[in-house]
């Protein structure tokens, strides 16, 4: 016994004690915010739900509980992925999945704004999942023009992602992909755990594929979507 | 029952919308309108002026930072409750400066209702005051 509290590293790299402990608040302050609005709501709910006689308002408030409940079953399978505890990621096995499919059944713009085709050797849930939150991330942060487009090349089936906006900074792309990284604009309009690209990421690389960012040529964000062709 | 108000809801999630929709009408208050962004709720404010805006901070497009100021010129007598699910001291500091009673969304209407009640009340009393 010597003492000395062996060094603190993260990722490998040494860090400071108090780079941890903000790094921990950071964190239980983020799960704290997104944790508090679907229990509140959840709560509130359940209580109209108890006292409600309107037949037509006690089913509108039975679907808004089990959406709440669904959002907070997502965000803790999202946590414990982030834990890299993945006994939650899905056991189905890779089969065809039509990207270019799956993107239109996601996107709720115009439906021009999709060309290409691209089918992927994956499970279905991970090709929805990242697609999912990639077209969430173009339309929540990024404005229009948006367009998806898809190709296959190398053994490879891609999509891209873009969408106009501001430009985002190279620092930012470089954080984005990182777990609970939330970027300037996200933190002043939207609540969110900064999980849902990370989370994406680890399962679409479990399956050999891909995701990267990129700044578009004119502002925006070019989202890179790449799996492994059957 | 106190006075029933005429009341703006703007929160960027539909659950928590509806939630507050159905407990402003069980505190017998109506709802002027639903709003998910800044933008929308300053066009309904516009279009339909409440007595009162129950204000989410965190929404896409214009935020409830932003739509403060602007309410605050154009519609100086619609009061104004920031309604967030968690305040830091930015958030608690940013709001007292601007003199906006802020809200923890809770499951428990009660301390909302009160608020309303309070923001209307002060805005009165301001405009039926004496000069300062």
């Amino acid at each position: 016994m010597t003492g000395l509290s062996p060094p603190v590293t993260l990722r490998g790299m040494p860090v400071q004690v108090s780079d941890v402990d903000l790094l921990r608040r950071r964190v239980l302050n983020v799960v704290g915010h997104e944790l508090r609005t679907p229990v509140s709501t959840l709560s509130g709910l359940a209580r109209e739900l108890e006292t409600c006689d309107d037949d037509g308002k006690r089913s509108e408030l039975a679907a808004a509980v089990a959406r709440s409940a669904r959002r907070l079953d997502r965000l803790v399978d999202d946590l414990l992925l982030a834990a890299g505890i993945t006994t939650l990621v899905p056991v189905e096995e890779a089969q065809a999945v039509d990207l270019v499919a799956t993107a239109r059944s996601l996107w709720t713009g115009p439906g021009d704004a999709i060309s290409g085709c691209a089918v992927a050797l994956a499970r279905p849930q991970v090709a929805r999942r990242a697609l999912t939150e990639l077209l969430d991330n173009a339309t929540i942060y990024g404005e229009a023009p948006f367009s998806i487009t898809a190709w296959a090349t190398g053994g490879r089936a891609i999509v891209e992602i873009a969408n106009g906006g501001p430009a985002i900074s190279d620092e930012e792309l470089a954080l984005a992909l990182e777990l609970f990284f939330r970027g300037e604009r996200a933190v002043t309009t939207q609540a969110g755990l900064g999980l849902g690209l990370a989370v994406a990421r680890t399962l679409v690389e479990a399956d050999g594929g891909d995701i990267a960012l990129r700044a578009g040529p004119a502002g925006g964000v070019i989202a890179h979507l790449e799996l492994p062709a059957p | 029952m106190s006075d029933p108000l005429r009341v703006l809801v703007v929160d960027d999630e539909d659950d928590v919308r509806l939630l507050l929709r159905l407990q402003l009408e069980t505190y017998g208050h109506s709802v002027t309108g639903e709003a998910a962004d800044g933008q929308a709720a300053l066009d309904l404010c516009r279009a339909d002026p409440p007595d009162a805006v129950i204000l989410d901070l965190l929404m896409p497009r214009m935020n409830g930072f932003e739509v403060i100021p602007k309410l605050r010129t154009e519609l100086p007598a619609v009061a104004i409750v920031a309604y967030t699910a968690v305040a830091g001291d930015f958030v608690r500091n940013e709001m007292r400066r601007l003199h906006v009673p802020l809200v923890l969304k809770t499951a428990n209407f009660a301390p909302l209702d009160v608020a309303l009640h309070a923001a209307v009340a002060d805005l009165r009393d301001r405009s039926t005051g004496p000069a300062r």
